[in-house]
């Protein structure tokens, strides 16, 4: 929480930098504001050439200056009939929701004894998840993968959102901890006095007050799990419904030398709610990730 | 009652599901990948130990050798290109109140669609009827297009341009973070000394950033240093090796060619080659860094 209070103010401070500096070199900043918008125009063109391509008819999809007709929306209509968009979609955001779920679970109690206990082999835990997280997917690719042949899991989400929520909470665990230690201890001290057990200390007390390290934690990683392509690539290849990455991937395959209209429609419909979600919640996402990256 | 648990078994139990989620998902696979890599294994039979042939025959692979070029290369162009340009936008959004809103969510949007999602939108911008050749052709410089990622000289950089596009919005975010906590005490005490622009940069504003800096290329390595997606979806390595990846490579041995142990050998060296750049780099900018 001090970190959020300190780059409030530094916010301030760097206002009235900017004020004092900005009568010593007027051109140089108009310079840098015209270049900075050119900058932000370039990196938006690649998003309104994608719009516009889900419009356009064979013979133009490749004519980036041909402006089609917004109300035909006959790519759309042949991607649905083609695919099973809903089907998908479902399976995505049931994954993220799952996963996501377990990820805050788990990971908040982890969290809590990694900032509470003294002992040893938690501190081993502590370091042992950070060391973890420079493991490429691909060294442990292989074991995994027989692993999940093993238990018949592969080609199942289930199996998918097993390997999410492992790798998803050793990191989150490690935030939540950071968290935590922000948190008094009276509070928990004064609920064991009332006769408040441990886990009803926990998900009584501290859970709640864990809101803020939980949006920040589903904020910033939610696209993770919905962009993924190489998870349901290897693990989920083969199953009854496919994530929408991996739809999209397998729709381009089938179509594209053909009709990339289409594939432009279901390219767009997937990818257009993280572009909502960000838009609505990107206040938080920048919050954790100025605090994650200082404490970092 | 301090911060001790009377039984060990309630911390263990609020630990568990994490823990034993970790060491079995992520650590078993990952500790049992260095006896496969010494193993001829083609996933089904039972694995050969052959000690360290694998890795001596991919060294010997001419398209390993240069998967690893070319993954230095990303990592490389991520470090120098990303940051650079991070560093250049947050800097002039920095004196920038409500545009630094708005731009700021601009720079990071790309970071939120997927791979796929860029793969698709940014094969129409290269392809030969494209929308970058059409630019040319509109300026007059029409004889310098081409057919951007089926070109050896010209398919690296075409990636590279995508990486850079979807990657410099986290540097921005962080190091205007970075930027608003530097005090400003110090610029003022640097504008009564007289101080130019390029002098307040390199001894205040630079060195002050430097953890920033670290976290940006911290994480842009360990993510460029495994970039799979990207050539997989637009090129597939090609046109022959050009734009193969590490990850690529392991992932064709594995599941076109069955070459498990070779494959995970690859997985390891991989491994080893992430864990030491990211090491050499903290040790450089960590060391740069200072105390106000």
């Amino acid at each position: 929480m001090r970190a959020l209070h300190t780059s409030a103010r530094a916010e301030r401070q760097a206002d009235r930098i900017s004020a004092g500096r900005t009568a010593s070199l007027p051109t140089l900043r108009v310079a840098s504001q015209a270049a900075t918008w050119l900058a932000g125009a370039i990196f938006l063109a690649p998003f309104l050439l994608f719009f516009l391509n889900t419009f356009k008819d064979k013979s133009h999809i490749f004519d980036a200056f041909y402006m089609p007709d917004l109300t035909d929306l006959s790519n759309y209509r042949t991607m649905l009939r083609n695919t099973d968009f809903f089907a998908s979609l479902s399976l995505t955001v049931v994954i993220c929701a799952v996963t996501l779920f377990f990820i805050v679970l788990f990971s908040s109690m982890a969290g809590y004894i990694i900032s509470r206990s003294e002992r040893r082999w938690i501190k081993w835990m502590y370091a042992l998840f950070a060391a973890g997280q420079i493991i490429p997917a691909q060294s442990s690719m292989l074991p995994l993968y027989k692993l999940g042949v093993a238990t018949h899991l592969i080609n199942t989400p289930v199996f998918l959102i097993i390997i999410y929520v492992a790798g998803g909470t050793a990191f989150a665990s490690l935030f939540f901890a950071a968290f935590t230690r922000t948190i008094p201890q009276a509070l928990e001290e004064s609920a064991f006095i009332d006769g408040c057990g441990r886990y009803q200390t926990f998900f009584r007390i501290i859970l709640p007050l864990l809101r803020p390290a939980t949006a920040t934690i589903v904020t910033t990683t939610v696209y993770w799990y919905w962009n993924d392509f190489q998870g349901p690539l290897i693990y989920l290849n083969a199953g009854k419904v496919a994530p929408l990455m991996m739809s999209v991937y397998k729709f381009m395959g089938a179509n594209a030398t053909v009709d990339w209209g289409p594939v432009y429609a279901l390219c767009f419909l997937s990818a257009i709610p993280m572009i909502l979600f960000f838009l609505l919640t990107q206040k938080y996402l920048l919050k954790g990730l100025v605090v994650g990256s200082v404490k970092g | 009652m301090k911060s001790g648990f009377r039984h060990a078994w309630v911390e263990l139990s609020f630990a568990a599901p994490a823990l034993i989620l970790f060491l079995i998902i992520v650590v078993w696979p990952f500790v049992s990948s260095f006896y496969y890599s010494l193993t001829q294994w083609d996933g089904f039979s039972k694995p050969v130990f052959i000690g360290f042939d694998n890795f001596v025959n991919l060294f010997k692979e001419p398209g390993f050798l240069i998967a690893l070029r070319n993954t230095l290369l990303f990592a490389l162009a991520g470090l120098l290109l990303s940051n650079t340009l991070s560093l250049a936008l947050a800097l002039a959004l920095n004196k920038a109140g409500r545009a630094q809103t708005v731009l700021r969510t601009i720079f990071y949007l790309p970071g939120v669609v997927s791979f796929v999602t860029m793969s698709i939108v940014w094969t129409m911008i290269y392809h030969n009827d494209g929308a970058l050749n059409q630019l040319l052709r509109s300026i007059g410089l029409g004889s310098a297009g081409r057919e951007w990622l089926g070109t050896y000289d010209s398919v690296m950089p075409a990636l590279i341009v995508i990486m850079v596009w979807g990657g410099v919005g986290f540097g921005v975010i962080v190091f205007l973070a970075g930027l608003g906590s530097i005090p400003s005490e110090l610029y003022e005490a640097a504008n009564l000394d007289g101080a130019g622009p390029w002098s307040v940069f390199r001894r205040i504003t630079f060195p002050l950033l430097m953890p920033s800096i670290t976290v940006v290329t911290f994480l842009g390595l360990t993510t460029t240093l495994r970039m799979f997606d990207l050539p997989f979806i637009m090129t597939n390595g090609g046109p022959g090796d050009a734009s193969n990846t590490i990850s690529l490579i392991i992932y064709k041995h594995a599941f076109s060619y069955s070459n498990y142990g070779y494959a995970t050998a690859g997985g390891i060296i991989l491994f080893l080659f992430v864990c030491v750049v990211s090491m050499l780099q903290l040790r450089l900018t960590r060391s740069k860094e200072v105390q106000i």
